[in-house]
């Protein structure tokens, strides 16, 4: 009788087992599909490269300019001509150099406008210098410069999103 | 552990409930023909868990589903593994389903008191199909759209009601957006709650019925042999389902998930075949035509009326014949048997066609173009204008839809066409052209015969071909043979027809720039003006109504790079 409820025992532990391994390999592949939007470089991004965005004579001289930045995206599998990415700030420096900052406020992930000290955020009263220090309110660092350079009379910006609420730049 | 078990127990009984699962007594003691039902389950939950995984991404609209397959194929996290499991886990259900069907059938277990575990087994085998048919179409690939437009035109077969029916299974009046909100919602939402409701009932039938004697054994030889569900039968269930399992991931590893074919498109040339468990009823329509092919449709939903009659049938005939039990299950065995003998005879059909091994050898190459293509992202506006991303490979698609209507393939034999523009504007297409303008493979068959064949020496030939080979921009053309060329052009009379000085004559095709960007664009558009072939034009004229800018800029596109390609013909 002992022998028996031993015998039993283990081919219940045997079969529980299994059992759970079946569902061990069944969830697998619907963890992976929800984990998935976790991993870097989980969708075809679109190109990183410069995009024009405006003519240099259309810049004033020292006054910044918002400026919309669109260009091809895509939207996990879609495909879609000029697309508004978001846009930039544009400050003309000299006929050749423009400086680019982003719009985004690096705090929480407003929209950052232009004060008569330089940069505010609307939101939680961030205030960036006009070299885009940040200078008060929240802003754990200054604000995002992107790169920019000018050819052939035409501005080009790398449109660059990054990580909000850390004092470190990270690009994302 | 315990204390909170018990806590729990106390509030919902669980224990109560999970021993009435496990000590669920199996007559005649556990055996491996037992284990296809847990199997059954274990596939539900596998098809469940991949489904909820593929609708995390899966879009069903025409202009996106194709796109989202691709991207769960190629971007998601083990979304090829996904879609492998989920394609080799529907064929699973049907195989496994079959059994369960087949064993319940031998061991007798259908018969009265269990009518109706019986037909609601049935119902569930239809439910499984019916997922089959509705899941085939989702991806909006050549192979699920064509496949599912013959089961959608069989409804509409039926008398009186066919028209009305076929636009509600199809969700109006052709495919598109409306099919596939219909199709998915059908396979996610309305199926699984059905097959939940009726799983249900299937499983509290069979537990209030019990397990029957097998056959061969005496009714208190069961009754002795009988044990509880738990362990013995659990581990063999599991140990089958962790075998099933582990064989869809090893098909599915194999084949890298499951194929997918170019997108759905309604134009073009597609050998429709259903997947393997339709095949029978595919093949039985081969050999009912016309009025008959109503016939061939209903033919097996006889049968499946009378296998859902088995219980009634064996009860009705029992009384007077006690082995009819035998007689029953034969006959539902041969007819399985028979059905899949039409499938393999399908298969076999298809094997011995040529013309099938073409049809899918041209589907394989178009599915790798648009997967290559679909790299980038696929258009907004749909993934047939994916082909737009390449000018080559649309102007290919333009080509052979547009313009092969006339200018055939060279392959043809005989060869009826116009000018085969295989190699076209070639060193060797031009050198060839000279020597016989009036082959069947040029102007023979246009009955342009104004042209005198050129009899010159071999290098004169080179250096004519030469520069009219580099008049078309060509990077790779030798300046010094062709401006030899350009000299006997004039010397040797191709000047008296032909200029070169982009105005025309009218007699003959202006040749300066000929075979460039420029020249044919102007050429497809109007290939009657005077700079061509005037008056004496015999070629359709392309305006903007038959092609856009776009379509000619792809077609002078795929033609450019027939430079570089062999003349196809003798």
């Amino acid at each position: 009788m002992e022998g028996t409820t031993t015998r039993r025992g283990l081919l219940g532990t045997f079969a529980a087992g299994l059992s759970a391994l079946i569902g061990a390999v069944l969830s697998l592949p619907f963890l992976a599909a929800l984990a998935s939007p976790a991993r870097r470089n989980a969708a075809p991004a679109s190109s990183g490269g410069f995009i024009p965005v405006i003519p240099i004579w259309d810049l004033p001289k020292g006054q910044p300019k918002r400026v919309e930045i669109t260009a091809d995206g895509v939207d996990a599998w879609a495909r879609q001509p000029r697309q508004v990415l978001g846009a930039v700030w544009l400050i003309k420096v000299s006929k050749e150099e423009v400086k680019a900052f982003s719009t985004v406020c690096p705090h929480l992930g407003c929209s950052i406008n232009t004060t008569p000290q330089g940069y505010g955020c609307p939101c939680h009263t961030s205030s960036f210098s006009t070299e885009g220090q940040v200078t008060g309110g929240p802003s754990p660092r200054s604000m995002d410069p992107l790169e920019v350079k000018v050819e052939q009379n035409m501005v080009l910006v790398r449109f660059a999103r990054f990580r909000q609420g850390q004092a470190q730049r990270e690009e994302i | 552990m315990g204390r909170l078990g018990d806590w729990l127990d106390q509030r919902t009984g669980h224990r109560e409930l999970v021993r009435h699962a496990l000590d669920e007594p199996v007559r005649g003691g556990a055996r491996w023909a037992y284990v296809f039902g847990s199997a059954l389950v274990v596939l539900l939950a596998l098809q469940g868990l991949t489904g909820a995984s593929l609708a995390l991404f899966y879009s069903p609209s025409a202009t996106d589903a194709w796109a989202s397959v691709h991207f769960i194929q190629h971007h998601v996290w083990l979304g090829w593994l996904t879609r492998g499991l989920h394609h080799y886990g529907a064929s699973a259900m049907v195989v496994v389903a079959g059994l369960h069907l087949l064993q319940t059938l031998w061991f007798g277990a259908y018969r009265s008191p269990r009518e109706l575990n019986w037909v609601t087994g049935l119902a569930l085998l239809l439910l499984v199909l019916t997922f089959a048919l509705t899941g085939y179409l989702l991806p909006w690939d050549q192979k699920g759209y064509w496949a599912t437009q013959v089961a959608t035109s069989l409804i509409g077969l039926a008398p009186g009601v066919g028209d009305p029916l076929q636009r509600i299974a199809q969700g109006g009046a052709s495919y598109g957006n409306l099919t596939l909100t219909r199709f998915y919602a059908t396979h996610v939402v309305l199926l699984p709650a059905l097959t939940a409701a009726l799983l249900g009932a299937h499983l509290w039938l069979f537990r209030r019925h019990g397990v029957t004697t097998p056959p061969g054994m005496a009714e208190s030889e069961g009754q002795a042999k009988t044990e509880p569900f738990f362990p013995r039968q659990v581990a063999m269930d599991a140990g089958f389902g962790l075998l099933l399992v582990a064989l869809l991931a090893g098909l599915a590893v194999r084949s890298h998930g499951t194929a997918l074919e170019a997108p759905a498109d309604p134009s073009s040339q597609y050998l429709a075949r259903p997947e393997w468990y339709f095949l029978p009823l595919f093949q039985l329509l081969k050999y009912f035509h016309g009025p008959w092919e109503l016939v061939g449709a209903l033919l097996p939903g006889v049968g499946l009326l009378f296998v859902g009659a088995l219980p009634f049938l064996h009860r009705y005939f029992s009384a007077r014949r006690p082995r009819v039990a035998r007689s029953l299950a034969w006959v539902v065995t041969l007819g399985l048997a028979g059905a899949g003998a039409l499938g393999v005879a399908a298969e076999r059909d298809d094997a011995a066609d040529p013309n099938v091994a073409k049809l899918r050898a041209q589907a394989d190459h178009e599915a790798a173009l648009a997967e290559r293509l679909a790299s980038i992202g696929v258009p907004v506006t749909g993934p047939l204008d994916l082909y737009r991303n390449d000018p080559v490979v649309w102007g290919e698609r333009v080509y052979t839809r547009k313009c092969q209507t006339c200018h055939h393939p060279c392959s043809n034999d005989p060869y009826k066409g116009d000018p085969c523009l295989e190699g076209y504007a070639s060193r060797e297409w031009i050198a060839r052209l000279l020597r016989q303008p009036s082959s069947k493979y040029f102007f023979g068959n246009s009955h342009i015969d104004e042209m005198d064949a050129y009899t010159g020496d071999e290098a004169s030939l080179r250096a004519l071909s030469e520069f009219l080979y580099a008049q078309g921009a060509r990077k790779d053309a030798d300046a010094a043979l062709a401006s030899k060329g350009e000299a006997l052009f004039d010397s040797e009379g191709c000047g008296a027809c032909h200029t070169v000085d982009g105005r025309g004559s009218g007699d003959a095709p202006d040749l300066k720039g000929y075979a460039g960007e420029a020249w044919l664009a102007a050429f497809v558009r109007s290939p009657g003006a005077p700079r061509f072939y005037g008056e004496r034009n015999k070629m359709e004229t392309f305006d903007h109504a038959k092609l856009d800018d776009a379509e000619v800029s792809a077609v002078v596109a795929f033609l450019r790079t027939q430079a570089s390609q062999p003349v196809k013909f003798p």
